[in-house]
């Protein structure tokens, strides 16, 4: 293999000279995992918000479950879609193995838990008097839900971008359910992971740049957010 | 002789085996006002929350618009009247505007009613200085004249405050006692809780202290 | 009157699905086929002259074959003759087609501890690999490559050890980087090393046996047994690869103008 420094100056005129297979890989990623994501925050934020607030029994133990779910191997996840969509399985007949829709559920499964446990911290840690004074002014129950997470905003922002971060750089899921099919479903992780096997590292060098640059952006954001958070109490 | 808007009648409440409130009986009358004394902890703030709909009693009747029935049954309707304070208000991310502003969004009223109601509403509490600013970043007074504005622009008939003048400095106080005077007289019933009995007069209609549970 | 940012977020869940146009056709080649290069040569070609589009899975044969027995894929382009001979007993696929053939040869470093260079022989090459005792990188992934590598150790009557016997159950241009870095032995199809023999230290040491020719074969799968199989795309990719247009593209696809496949279909 040729030497490091060359393949990273090659990566690094991969991505500015805008490559399209590159960028396409790129696009991609972010494609899915922003539907993913995008999908995935309302429904968990309501089910942290009941976990919270509501009066139902066995909450400690649906608690519970979520936060096992937390550290459930993507491939292990990417399995269990694999079985679930191959045509034999029981949804074999939506024909969604080897699509991106594959990998946006997946990914879905993957930050569900995630986005359940770190939202209800969050909501659980919120002030009471929220509630009580969106209740005591009249607001109907839908405009509490959101008025109370609308003050823990950044919280719930904190919880988003850990999701997001999770997601972005999986490849069990993308890998087992996805394909790595050219533009169609290969992302950023599944591109390292795979072709590099045909020793296209200057590829993979790039991307991986790629992703640590949206690491480093994505944790420089959330440190600003969680300070943010801080002041607004 | 004036009618009660409201009458709750033997409210328990049981907490983790402890009963707090034993078969109290509260009347609320139009333009009076209501003082509630008690130590720490005597569960004023309890009876103020289930009497606001907040929490759940164990047992309580409602004698509401003629009718008694199970709190169960009638708190919804009643809720709708009554306003709850809390000791420290919290005030809502955003200006003092659409703090004051937040009750009206359900109401069948258009932005330009709910702007101009929120105009005289800020000129009554004499808050229209700080209508633009950051409700949050204003002195604990301040906040307070906000808490009350926001809840009198929704014209309750009945108001609960939980200690509403335990952190006030004097000149806070006094515009604070002189905003629930004109309450007073525009008909709203009001329920004080203190545990000290001391700090207000000219206010007062009639005063009970809770202890044990029971009120008299 | 309620905020309208509230509905801006119900509109966040708006989705266009993915448009789809025509049905794509889904082709299960092996590692082998996709890392010499030759799909990504020949997809464009096969898109743009028949309008359809193709989506190229790569796996090894044993779980190419899997993905067109359980109808997750249209067709195949394999080279393990008798797997895919059973594949079509047991109907699972149709209307096989031979397509291009190459061989196999061992690679290994230039210093060749076991002296295997020049050997025409793959048994005695595989015998003396043995009886050194030197790394030998295995695909052990149930590829066409690593079937054919377990018969000649079985020919040989040869079991090979685990202290220098190492399987490494991934695709070829994997193990080619592996056995490099390694200083091994490996054995490789004729087309992949070819793409890839400049960027390693191995040396192209032992080929020639007829045991060791490579017959890859296209095959559809069976449309009678999952309804949505694009059948007709499948027959569409058979029609092109074996077609003088398509068989002359494969003859063409040179690296250091040496032939990689060489293609058997039309016969004059």
């Amino acid at each position: 293999m040729e030497g490091i420094l060359i393949t990273t100056q090659k990566a690094l005129h991969l991505l500015v000279t805008g490559d399209q297979e590159l960028w396409s890989i790129v696009i991609l990623s972010f494609s899915v995992s922003l539907k993913a994501i995008v999908l995935t925050t309302p429904p968990a934020m309501l089910v942290a918000y009941s976990l919270v607030n509501g009066n139902f029994p066995g909450k400690r133990v649906i608690l519970a479950v979520f936060n096992s779910l937390l550290s459930v191997p993507t491939v292990v996840i990417g399995l269990f879609l694999y079985v679930m969509l191959t045509r034999q399985g029981p949804f074999g007949d939506l024909r969604l193995l080897f699509s991106q829709t594959a990998m946006v559920i997946g990914q879905i499964l993957l930050c569900f838990p995630i986005l359940v446990a770190l939202g209800f911290a969050t909501i659980n840690a919120a002030d009471r008097r929220v509630r009580e004074t969106s209740i005591t002014l009249g607001a109907p129950w839908w405009y509490t839900i959101l008025t109370v997470l609308y003050e823990v905003r950044f919280g719930l922002l904190a919880a988003v971008l850990t999701g997001f971060g999770r997601i972005i750089s999986e490849v069990g899921i993308s890998m087992m359910v996805g394909g790595n099919i050219l533009g169609y479903t290969r992302n950023i992780t599944t591109a390292i992971a795979l072709e590099t096997s045909k020793g296209e590292f200057a590829q993979g060098i790039a991307l991986g740049i790629v992703l640590l640059a949206l690491a480093f952006v994505l944790t420089t954001f959330l440190t600003y957010v969680q300070g943010k958070q801080g002041m607004s109490k | 002789m004036i009618q009660p808007l409201v009458v709750f009648r033997g409210i328990e409440k049981t907490f983790a085996e402890a009963k707090i409130l034993r078969n109290v009986d509260i009347s609320l009358y139009p333009g009076k006002c209501i003082l509630l004394t008690g130590n720490n902890g005597s569960g004023k703030t309890t009876l103020l929350k289930i009497i606001a709909g907040l929490e759940t009693p164990s047992h309580a009747e409602i004698a509401f618009s003629g009718k008694t029935q199970s709190w169960k049954n009638t708190i919804r309707s009643v809720q709708k009247e009554i306003i709850y304070l809390h000791q420290q208000p919290y005030l809502l991310s955003g200006t003092v505007e659409s703090n004051v502003s937040y009750g009206l969004r359900f109401t069948s009223l258009n932005r330009k009613q709910i702007r101009e109601l929120v105009k005289e509403a800020l000129e009554w509490a004499g808050l229209a200085n700080v209508a633009k600013n950051q409700a949050k970043t204003l002195s604990g007074g301040v906040q307070q004249r906000v808490a009350f504005t926001r809840a009198w622009i929704l014209n309750p008939k009945v108001l609960l405050l939980d200690e509403p003048l335990a952190n006030m400095d004097i000149e806070s106080r006094e515009q604070a006692l002189d905003l629930l005077k004109r309450m007073k007289s525009d008909g709203m019933s009001i329920v004080i809780t203190s545990h000290d009995a001391n700090i207000i007069d000219g206010l007062i209609d009639s005063h009970f202290s809770l202890s044990d549970g029971k009120l008299d | 009157m309620i905020h309208k940012k509230y509905i801006f977020t119900a509109i966040l869940y708006i989705f266009s699905a993915g448009s789809i146009l025509a049905e794509p056709v889904r082709l299960a080649t092996t590692t082998s086929t996709d890392n010499s290069g030759l799909i990504k040569e020949l997809l464009p070609y096969f898109e743009k002259e028949t309008g359809n589009e193709l989506l190229v899975i790569s796996a090894g044969t044993g779980q190419a074959l899997r993905m067109g027995q359980d109808g997750n894929v249209d067709v195949l382009l394999v080279h393990e003759p008798e797997a895919e001979k059973r594949f079509i007993q047991a109907g699972y696929g149709v209307n096989k087609r031979a397509v291009m053939y190459n061989d196999f040869v061992f690679v290994g470093p230039e210093s060749d501890p076991a002296g295997i260079k020049g050997e025409s022989d793959a048994i005695s090459t595989l015998k003396k690999i043995f009886i050194e005792k030197h790394v030998f990188i295995s695909r052990g992934d149930d590829s066409g490559t690593h079937k054919k590598e377990l018969v000649l150790w079985e020919k040989a009557g040869l079991k090979p050890q685990k202290s220098w016997y190492r399987e490494a159950g991934l695709g070829m241009g994997r193990v080619l980087q592996i056995a490099d870095e390694l200083n091994a032995y490996t054995i490789v199809d004729r087309g992949t090393w070819l793409a890839f023999k400049s960027k390693l230290s191995l040396k192209l040491l032992a080929y020639g046996d007829k045991r060791l020719h490579n017959q890859y074969s296209i095959i559809a799968v069976n449309p009678a047994r999952y309804s949505g199989i694009n059948y007709l795309g499948a027959m569409s990719l058979i029609a092109w690869i074996t077609s003088i247009g398509g068989q002359e593209k494969i003859e063409n696809f040179r690296i250091n103008d040496q032939i990689l496949f060489i293609p058997v279909a039309v016969k004059n």
